[in-house]
């Protein structure tokens, strides 16, 4: 047989599909070369369509972003920056954006702390605990997130006496002629009530400066005793007791410069008026019900990531750590959870962006995070600008979650196992 | 003197300690270990005393059983206020719709189950055809059982022309065909399946008995309409319907998705949702992991995109930004609006788990498809999605139950899913009392937590039964 080596069948194989102008249809590439100029054709085509039927909708309007600077022209319960109702739209959400990140930073660190607690207690030696943990991760795994918030909000923080004490049918109980303050009160001058809940307000009178000072040269000279500390057992094997040092540092110097200083820290403390609370901080009850609902819901899930990943942890480690004669305790803490965190960290992160998203939920109770003031609130006003503000909003959100793809991916290639 | 060191017979065993055995060994153990331990069992038995006593005195010692309305709730003390439970259950479970028409969607329940409850069970055969029939049949029967069959109207010839005038060459000729329809459907498809036992060596019997599938599938829908129109008409059975009113009417009443609500509404955003995100995540999938760069480039920005803005910008962007998308004029009924947006979302979801699945399969799979001269879509077809579905089972219940905790924020678009109704009804002043609110929330909650636990626990149950075939 005659080798030819150009890749062809030999002659007396070749068949009309070998040969000729159609044999390169039949090749891999060109196929795939079709495929997707056939994709590309119809999205551009879907795309055109959309467009030019949303242009003959909207009637010739611009497709600008003036919008943004017009005056709102609403009022919105809790801002962190300055707002009224004359700043503009872009104010609007920006407001937006910093409360869905004021709720979400606030729900995040709280329902970690919750799911671990309840992931750890789910695998403690203890039956009652651990089966309390079962059942509260069951529980509020199995609920939606909306009924959470409705329940806290609807039944538990309307359900609050109000500020001033009334009997079932309404009426005000009146004391010398004057109504009777019904709030709950917590001590420390912390009241509340169905309107929410009243911080007493510190103002800083001029010592503080120093107290805030110690704080911070607290906190740094922590750290770096810990450092310290950290290179001083890898060299030596002797530990240092850096918790309690830094616990001193951070703790008992700031309050130690406090009281040098004459206490200048004051407190105004909420007061009822005649028809309303005045003074102190107000933390609304929209606020409370969506952080409760978010850490609540949240650390369900958080605490079966918590519980996978312990388990995820061989059994072998622990069993070594004990036989080198370490406690149950700091197998816990130095031998099983530094590895079981390379498995919880992924699921926890993205996590993390379900609680920023589920922020979103406070819509329905009234809170003014992204979605509710500007895809709600907005959007009802200035009709003819949906499409703008709802891909502004989705904007928003995809920035974040590029955010922490990216952590985690960085995360990831770092605590990778590299495996020999 | 020697002793008798040897025992001759064996002494019977001491029974242990008695408290080492029993329930008292049994608390020692797990709750009273140790000092700590036991400070911790005994905190949480009293705040355990605490939540648990307070919850059953507002669910049942305090609480109001009987009552024609709110002013039996109202009181010092009282408790839960059942009588509004029970007095809006009808509500709950079927919304607004039509008191005379909730047969329809009683029986649209009950085909759903004959549908759903074979395939839950793995032993049961014939998985294809139960599964054809959930998954397309049902549909088009629920379809049209939910919204009601109008009936071809006989107009008067004058007024026939002028509408017939306005519409387009195409639409007349299929309104001209349209009675003829649906048998000649249906026999082309009883053609198909019975020529696929006859000629084998021509055709393949297979595709003939698919083809067939897809023809009486197509037929389905002009058949009901058929169905519907004869019994209206009385020519089926005999039976005349009672009076028909004369002009224009409905063999099926016309319900709109407007009255739809409660129970049914969350079933239908649910079944639907998980329903065409198969489809939508399958394609989705392969997309993701396909050698061209463009099907690549689409499916992660779609994937990445969708899972990135919560359900609710989703909702918005299909309630707000589909009618847009359509020529002036025409409009989406509201509740395609939430269905195509939870079905996007699902889709994107969906793709992920099917991603796990794929990655799950040997390349070996993969390889010995591609020796044997399979093209992409019989590798795919036959080899590789079987396995890797059947992988992923557990996964597709999970998406289930967490689709359908996720529907109850079509609340915030305005649909009355069961969540919605519970809230409405809340408005009404006849059951206005403190408890109410928390009486309603706690009745959706305590279902919605039966119903995703149920499903949770069956997929715990199907995952280990799966894995132990796969090996």
């Amino acid at each position: 047989m005659a080798v030819m080596d150009d890749g062809r069948p030999p002659a007396a194989r070749r068949g009309a599909s070998d040969d000729g102008l159609m044999s390169i249809f039949f090749r891999r590439e060109t196929r795939q070369i079709i495929y997707q100029v056939a994709i590309v054709v119809t999205l551009v085509a879907f795309f055109w369509m959309i467009i030019s039927n949303a242009a003959a909708r909207r009637q010739g309007r611009a497709w600008n972003a003036e919008f943004l600077n017009s005056s709102a022209g609403f009022d919105i319960s809790q801002t962190l920056i300055p707002y009224s109702a004359a700043s503009s739209n872009w104010d609007a959400f920006m407001v937006g954006i910093l409360n869905t990140i004021f709720v979400s930073a606030i729900a995040i660190v709280l329902a970690t702390i919750l799911g671990f607690v309840a992931g750890i207690a789910r695998l403690s030696s203890n039956w009652l605990i651990a089966k309390v943990a079962a059942i509260y991760v069951e529980i509020t795994r199995n609920i939606p997130l909306l009924l959470h918030l409705l329940i806290w909000y609807f039944g538990v923080i309307k359900n609050l006496p109000g500020i001033f004490k009334q009997s079932p049918t309404g009426d005000f109980l009146m004391v010398d002629g004057k109504r009777v303050p019904g709030s709950v009160e917590l001590g420390g001058g912390i009241l509340l009530n169905n309107r929410g809940l009243f911080l007493p307000k510190p103002e800083f009178l001029p010592g503080s400066r120093t107290a805030l000072f110690a704080l911070v040269f607290g906190i740094i000279a922590s750290i770096l005793v810990a450092m310290w500390a950290r290179r001083r057992q890898l060299a030596t094997g002797q530990q240092f007791p850096v918790l309690w040092t830094s616990l001193a540092l951070i703790l008992i110097l700031p309050i130690g410069t406090f009281l040098v200083m004459g206490r200048p820290v004051q407190f105004e403390h909420p007061t009822v008026g005649r028809f309303n609370m005045s003074g102190g901080i107000e933390l609304l009850p929209e606020l409370a019900a969506l952080l409760i609902g978010l850490v609540f819901y949240t650390g369900g899930y958080i605490a079966e990531i918590v519980r996978a990943g312990i388990l995820g942890v061989s059994k072998g480690q622990k069993e070594a750590a004990r036989a080198i004669g370490l406690t149950n305790g700091q197998a816990l803490r130095l031998v099983v959870i530094p590895q079981a965190l390379r498995i919880i960290i992924p699921p926890l992160t993205s996590n993390y962006l379900n609680v920023t998203k589920n922020s979103s939920l406070g819509i329905a109770i009234g809170y003014p995070d992204l979605v509710g003031v500007f895809t709600g609130t907005v959007l009802n006003q200035k009709s003819g600008h949906e499409i703008e503000i709802v891909l502004m909003t989705m904007a928003v959100y995809l920035t974040l979650s590029l955010l922490t793809s990216l952590f985690m991916n960085w995360f990831n290639k770092r605590m990778a196992l590299v495996e020999r | 003197m020697p002793v008798d060191t040897a025992l001759s017979a064996a002494t019977p065993a001491l029974r242990p300690p008695a408290s080492e055995t029993g329930l008292v060994g049994w608390m020692r153990k797990n709750l009273f270990s140790s000092v700590g331990n036991s400070i911790l069992t005994v905190v949480c038995l009293f705040f355990l005393y605490r939540l648990v006593a307070g919850a059953l005195d507002w669910a049942v010692f305090s609480a109001v059983f009987t009552g024609e309305d709110g002013s039996a709730c109202r009181g010092e003390g009282k408790g839960a206020c059942w009588p509004f439970v029970k007095a809006k259950f009808s509500q709950f479970i079927y919304g607004r719709y039509p008191e005379e028409m909730r047969w329809r969607v009683s029986l649209t329940f009950i085909l759903a189950l004959a549908g759903i409850i074979p395939l839950m069970i793995p032993a049961i055969p014939w998985k294809g055809f139960q599964a054809y029939y959930t998954l397309i049949v049902f549909p088009i029967i629920a379809y049209w059982l939910l919204t009601g069959v109008t009936v071809p109207v006989e107009l008067p010839a004058a007024e026939l022309a002028d509408i017939r005038s306005k519409q387009s060459w195409w639409y007349r000729i299929y309104s001209d065909a349209r009675p003829y329809i649906g048998l000649s459907l249906l026999s082309a498809a009883a053609v198909s399946v019975l020529l696929s036992f006859v000629a084998r060596q021509i055709l393949i019997p297979q595709t003939m008995r698919l083809l067939g599938g897809i023809l009486f599938t197509m037929a389905l829908p002009y058949l009901i309409e058929m169905l519907f129109v004869a019994l209206d008409q009385g020519k089926i059975l005999g039976l005349a319907a009672t009076n028909p009113p004369p002009g224009p009417h409905n063999a099926l009443p016309v319900v709109k998705t407007e009255r739809w609500g409660g129970l049914l509404v969350t079933l239908v955003v649910a079944s639907v949702g998980i329903t065409c995100s198969y489809p939508v995540g399958i394609i989705l999938a392969l997309g993701r992991r396909s050698q061209m760069p463009i099907a690549r480039w689409a499916s992660v920005f779609f994937i990445e995109t969708v899972r990135a803005v919560p359900l609710i910008t989703i909702l918005f962007m299909s309630s707000v930004m589909l009618p847009y998308f359509l020529p002036p004029g025409m409009e989406f009924d509201k509740l395609l609006r939430a269905l195509v947006g939870v079905a996007l979302f699902a889709g994107a979801y969906m793709a992920e788990t099917i991603r796990g699945g794929l990655q799950a399969i040997p390349r070996g799979q993969f390889e010995a498809a591609d020796a044997l001269g399979l093209s992409y879509p019989k590798k795919m077809g036959l080899i590789v999605l079987p396995q890797a579905l059947k992988l992923v089972i557990p996964g597709i219940v999970n998406s289930f139950v967490g689709l359908f905790k996720d529907t109850s924020l079509v609340l915030i678009i305005g649909l009355f899913d069961l969540l919605n109704i519970v809230q409405f009804n809340l408005t009404d002043a006849k059951w206005f009392a403190p408890q109410t609110a928390m009486t309603g929330y706690v009745f959706a909650a305590a279902f919605f937590w039966f119903f995703c636990f149920a499903i949770s626990r069956y997929s715990q149950w199907l995952e280990k039964r799966l894995r132990t075939d796969h090996k």
